[in-house]
């Protein structure tokens, strides 16, 4: 029978989510766990993973439609299985109103207990079951030893102990609990990232005197003056980033599932730090824009992310992040990997130093202090030192970043 | 001081009753032939009692503390349970003896409609320093009106205390605390083990009511028994212990206010409840004592409760019946077996 | 036995005059819902439990019945505390908790009213018997009405008094009604006092609406009690003049001429005349002492509304004794 995929209730005052991507199309195979689609809600994103192996049978929720927490946005099962005749025509039809509604439950949890639904309850001891949901354990499948064939404790500790897991240690997999919103999804996709990559960062300085007095030079060129960021900082660092990822094309890429996939546009995401967390909108083809373009879009997407008004489209899809720790007064830190992209770039605060000319004079310098920080998994450290000096030759070099 | 022989549990009974008088002058006696032969000439020139009661419990009291302290009654078990309930609501401790709890019903208004509820009734100004001895238990062939045990119905009355001794020991030291209470305590003592023999010390000392007792621990399987189930519990064990189930036994001593703490602590332990207890099966202690483990307990539970109790029957007179209506250690490893069988195979 | 002097009979005629007022007030306010439970009315037999305890001491005993609030007002208990028992208060005489069916005062051994019919027997055998171990020359008046007398406990406290010759009184108040029937019903014995016979013990029935009567015989019955002589037996009659409880329509009433002018006899009223008579007291001590038992009833009302309801802990204290 074909396993409906739900959109999850991923807060509790979540009513509904909208599917920003479908990752899979009608047809395609799918190993359990495989991320099929990403739906989102207010700020939140969350990629939501088959419940089941099996062919992708229908869509029932399009690209950026809404739909209800638990409805059916789609359905899996064997390879061009019926979908049950009443759920399939009512859930095209309205899935709000008439679709059968499906337990409440966690994603991790629908695996086992669909399993269970299709068959009788599961005998288990109060302890047992306590036991088993401490430690996050799927018991569907165990066989009970106690009175009635129902599972004890002593079965619960035997599955753990199987599984590798001493019953006292805490389980790693589920940062979200206790916490709700934006910071689940923070912290799930922190807590991936640092386990699922081997991130490194180099930390180096640039020297932007020369920028500056180009920036200078220009402002007082232009009539009339430049209103849309385009000489921001901002918006010539993202310039320089671009020109260094289409440089460096093995850089501009995702690795996720063991699959490395270089990306041909440069959809540069921005770290944007708001009053509850953070988010990174995603400036898709940037490699193609204007200086006016990017600051525009730059200016743009930054004051959704603080309103409030981005839609999930804006933060999906990025190939590189630049973030910026520099209005703290942070020199230089080690940005964590926004995955599945394989680098990211930190800026610190721009600092006036003094330091030695070519002719060994003592000259005033403006200096930015940068953290690069790739997966070494894909990337080499030279490799990541060398992508690190274009974008600093780039910023040296200002006359590049109009070209 | 300690003696150099053990004394039988109904010996110990007549030592600490004897210790009490000597103690406090409030202290009497007072129920059906607990001398017996009253009025009889040739008696009373000698200073002798007939019976010391129907048991031979109270043998020898009469004679070192007189009739006026050990009384006999007329066969009227309401009018001197009462007396003893006015007695003990005007300054003295009466330990008045009821020969069977089965009797009970001629009396129970004493208990039930006026010594228990007086101290709360008069708004807190009454203290009821009264022990009812009586006696309960099958085994003996005495059938079905002189073989109940009802300390459970006793205990289910709020102001009351109820108590069932096990050992020769406790039975001296809760004898003792009961007739010290300052409220109806039931005594209640196993007919069946009056013959039991331990050592007890010949000094006055006290055993607390109210507390359980574990007579042996473990970490498996808790089994909790009433009086001479105990025993039972303890055949149980040994059994299981051979073939590698450790299980901790509670006394439960008192049946009201039963000692939930030790209980529970001891279920949070072990996951797995027995209890064993000869009254009958329902409406009472061992209902009671699941009833709390489910509730207060149930994340700790590995299994279900097992209550091995007697049967809801009266208790039959002939021999073979009698003893099948009593659980024993057979009876409980077959009845409990679906929370015994899978502990042994993996301690094995 | 206690003569009865001026002091004494003022006394007693200030005490029944407060069990009549106490009885009406409540009778009233009862009715209007003002207090809750049930309520049994002693108006009409202020006679027998005035008289009776005026031959005892505040360390002698009694026990009570149902129908209490007389003899706890005759053997000195607070009416204070009593009326705010029976508001339910925490001033109370039992915080509220009992009652008035248990009103009890153990310091004024008031061994309390008692809610099961024929309780209190076993209990004054048990005061009674506490008296002979302890050697004291107390008594206790055991107070019960024509209902208990068919009782089991009726027969073995009485003999269990008898054959310990305890120092106990059994006062049997026969008003006519053990809640709907008569004793002629009822009982097999012509009269209640008879039955002493069967216990060897002295028996004799008097006009219960007649103080003098209750206080001689009552009086006999205390000394041969205090002398270590044993029980005795005393029936008084009398009539219930309400309901068994407040709300009966005491449909069974006024079956003959004889009963309806027994009933129209007011024991307060042939008692003052009697005092009066036998100069025991004046006419214009007799008013005041009319106005100072309404004024105590008045008083004891006020303290019961302004007395505060028990608190909630209150539920769960005084079950055991430490």
């Amino acid at each position: 029978m074909a396993t409906e995929i739900l959109i999850p209730k991923l807060g509790l005052t979540m009513t509904e989510g909208t599917v920003d991507v479908w990752d899979k199309a009608v047809g395609d195979q799918v190993a359990s766990g495989e991320l099929l689609c990403t739906i989102s809600s207010e700020k939140l994103t969350y990629d939501v993973e088959a419940p089941a192996a099996g062919y992708l049978l229908k869509i029932c929720v399009a690209e950026g439609e809404d739909a209800p927490v638990k409805a059916p946005i789609g359905f899996i099962g064997a390879e061009n299985e019926a979908i049950p005749e009443t759920t399939a025509a009512t859930t095209e039809a309205a899935p709000p109103a008439t679709a059968a509604p499906a337990p409440e439950q966690t994603i991790a949890q629908s695996q086992s207990e669909a399993a269970v639904a299709a068959t009788s309850r599961i005998l288990i001891t109060p302890l047992a079951r306590k036991i088993a949901a401490d430690h996050q354990l799927d018991y569907a499948q165990l066989k009970g030893t106690g009175g009635n064939q129902r599972i004890t404790k002593r079965d619960i500790l035997a599955a753990l102990a199987q599984k590798d897991l001493a019953p006292a240690e805490t389980p790693a997999a589920a940062p979200a609990a206790g916490l709700s919103g934006m910071r689940q999804q923070i912290a799930r996709h922190m807590l991936t990232s640092l386990q699922t990559t081997a991130q490194l960062t180099l930390q180096r300085k640039v020297d932007l005197t020369a920028l500056l007095a180009f920036k200078a030079d220009l402002k007082a060129k232009i009539t009339p003056p430049p209103a849309d960021g385009q000489l921001s900082l901002t918006t010539l660092l993202a310039r320089a980033v671009c020109l260094a990822l289409q440089a460096t094309p093995e850089m501009n890429a995702n690795y996720q599932d063991g699959q490395y996939t270089k990306i041909a546009d440069v959809n540069l995401g921005i770290a944007v730090g708001l009053d509850n967390g953070l988010i990174v909108p995603v400036i898709q083809k940037a490699q193609t824009m204007t200086l006016t373009q990017l600051g525009q879009q730059l200016k743009a997407k930054i004051a959704a992310a603080q309103n409030g008004t981005l839609t999930a489209a804006d933060y999906h899809g990025g190939t590189f992040t630049i973030t910026n720790l520099g209005h703290e007064n942070i020199e230089y830190f080690t940005p964590v990997l926004n995955t599945p992209e394989i680098g990211i770039l930190g800026v610190g605060a721009l600092a006036q130093t003094l330091k030695l000319s070519e002719n060994n004079d003592v000259v005033a310098a403006s200096e930015l202090p940068l953290s690069f920080t790739f997966d070494h998994q894909i990337i080499d450290g030279q490799q990541a030192a060398q992508f690190l000096d274009r974008i600093a030759v780039n910023l040296q070099n200002p006359y590049q970043l109009i070209l | 001081m300690s003696r150099k022989s053990n004394i039988t549990f109904m010996q110990v009974i007549n030592e600490a009753l004897d210790q009490a008088m000597a103690k406090d002058d409030r202290v009497f006696l007072m129920g059906e032939d607990l001398a017996g032969g009253a009025t009889v000439k040739h008696l009373a020139e000698a200073n002798q009692d007939a019976w010391g009661g129907v048991f031979g419990v109270t043998k020898g009291l009469m004679p070192k503390y007189g009739r006026q302290r050990v009384i006999d009654t007329p066969i009227s078990e309401m009018s001197y349970m009462g007396a003893a309930v006015g007695a003990a609501v005007t300054g003295l401790r009466p330990v008045p003896e009821l020969m069977f709890n089965d009797f009970i019903g001629y009396c129970l208004d004493t208990i039930l409609a006026q010594g228990s509820k007086m101290r709360y009734m008069f708004g807190g100004k009454a203290s009821m320093p009264l022990t009812v001895r009586t006696t309960h238990g099958a085994g003996a062939n005495a059938a079905a009106q002189h073989s109940g045990s009802y300390y459970g119905l006793l205990g289910a009355i709020p102001g009351v205390k109820v108590v069932v001794p096990t050992t020769p020991y406790d039975a001296k030291g809760l004898l003792l605390a009961a007739i010290e209470d300052n409220n109806i305590v039931v005594f209640s003592e196993d007919k069946t083990l009056y013959g039991v023999k331990g050592p007890v010390p010949e000094e006055y000392y006290t055993v607390p009511i109210g507390k359980a007792q574990i007579k042996r621990a473990g970490t498996d399987l808790t089994i909790v028994a009433i009086g001479k189930m105990v025993f039972v519990a303890q055949a149980v064990a040994d059994q299981l212990a051979k073939e590698g189930v450790e299980a901790e036994v509670i006394d439960l001593v008192t049946v009201a206010p039963w000692d939930q703490a030790t209980v529970l602590q001891s279920v949070q332990k072990t996951g797995r409840l027995i209890i064993i207890d000869e009254a009958q099966p329902h409406n009472n202690t061992a209902t009671d004592i699941a009833a709390v483990v489910a509730d207060q307990a149930f994340d700790y539970l590995d299994g279900p409760v097992k209550r091995i109790t007697a049967p809801n029957t009266p208790v039959p007179f002939a021999t073979n019946l009698e003893q099948l209506y009593l659980p024993s250690a057979q009876s409980v490893l077959t009845e409990a077996q679906e929370i015994i069988t899978d502990l042994k195979p993996i301690k094995a | 036995m206690k003569a009865l002097t001026n002091e004494t009979a003022k006394a007693a005629y200030q005490k029944m005059n407060t069990i009549r007022d106490f009885e009406e007030h409540v009778r009233k306010i009862f009715a209007a819902g003002v207090i809750p439970g049930f309520v049994h009315l002693y108006a009409g037999e202020e006679a027998i439990a005035v008289a009776a305890c005026a031959h005892l001491n505040q360390q002698d005993y009694i026990t009570s019945t149902h129908r209490g609030h007389g003899h706890c007002i005759a053997k000195g208990c607070d009416v204070n505390g009593m009326m705010a028992e029976i508001y339910g208060k925490t001033t109370g005489l039992c915080k509220g908790k009992g009652g008035s069916m248990h009103i009890a005062d153990l310091d004024q051994g008031m061994l309390g009213a008692n809610g099961m019919v024929g309780g209190g027997f076993p209990i004054a055998i048990g005061a009674a018997l506490r008296q002979q171990y302890l050697k004291t020359d107390r008594v206790v008046i055991c107070f019960f009405g024509d209902g208990a007398a068919n009782e089991g406990a009726f027969h073995e406290s009485l003999n269990m008094a008898a054959i310990w010759k305890l120092p106990v009184v059994f006062v049997n108040e026969n008003n006519g009604f053990g809640e709907a029937t008569p004793p002629k019903y009822a009982s097999a014995s012509k009269t209640f006092a008879s039955r002493a016979a069967a216990y060897d013990m002295p028996g004799e029935k008097v006009d219960g609406k007649d103080f003098m009567a209750v206080y001689n015989a009552v009086g006999q019955a205390v000394d041969r009690a205090r002398a270590g002589e044993g029980p005795s037996l005393i029936e008084c009659q009398t009539y219930r003049t309400y309901g068994h409880f407040e709300g009966d329509e005491q449909t069974y009433k006024f079956d003959s001429p004889e009963e309806i002018a027994f009933a129209k006899r007011d024991d307060i009223q042939e008692f003052r005349a009697y005092a009066l008579k036998a100069n025991l007291f004046t006419e214009a001590e007799a008013t005041a002492v009319e106005d100072q038992a309404m004024a105590a009833v008045q008083a004891a009302v006020q303290f019961a509304e302004d007395s505060p309801l028990p608190d909630a802990q209150a539920l769960y204290e005084d079950v055991y004794a430490d």
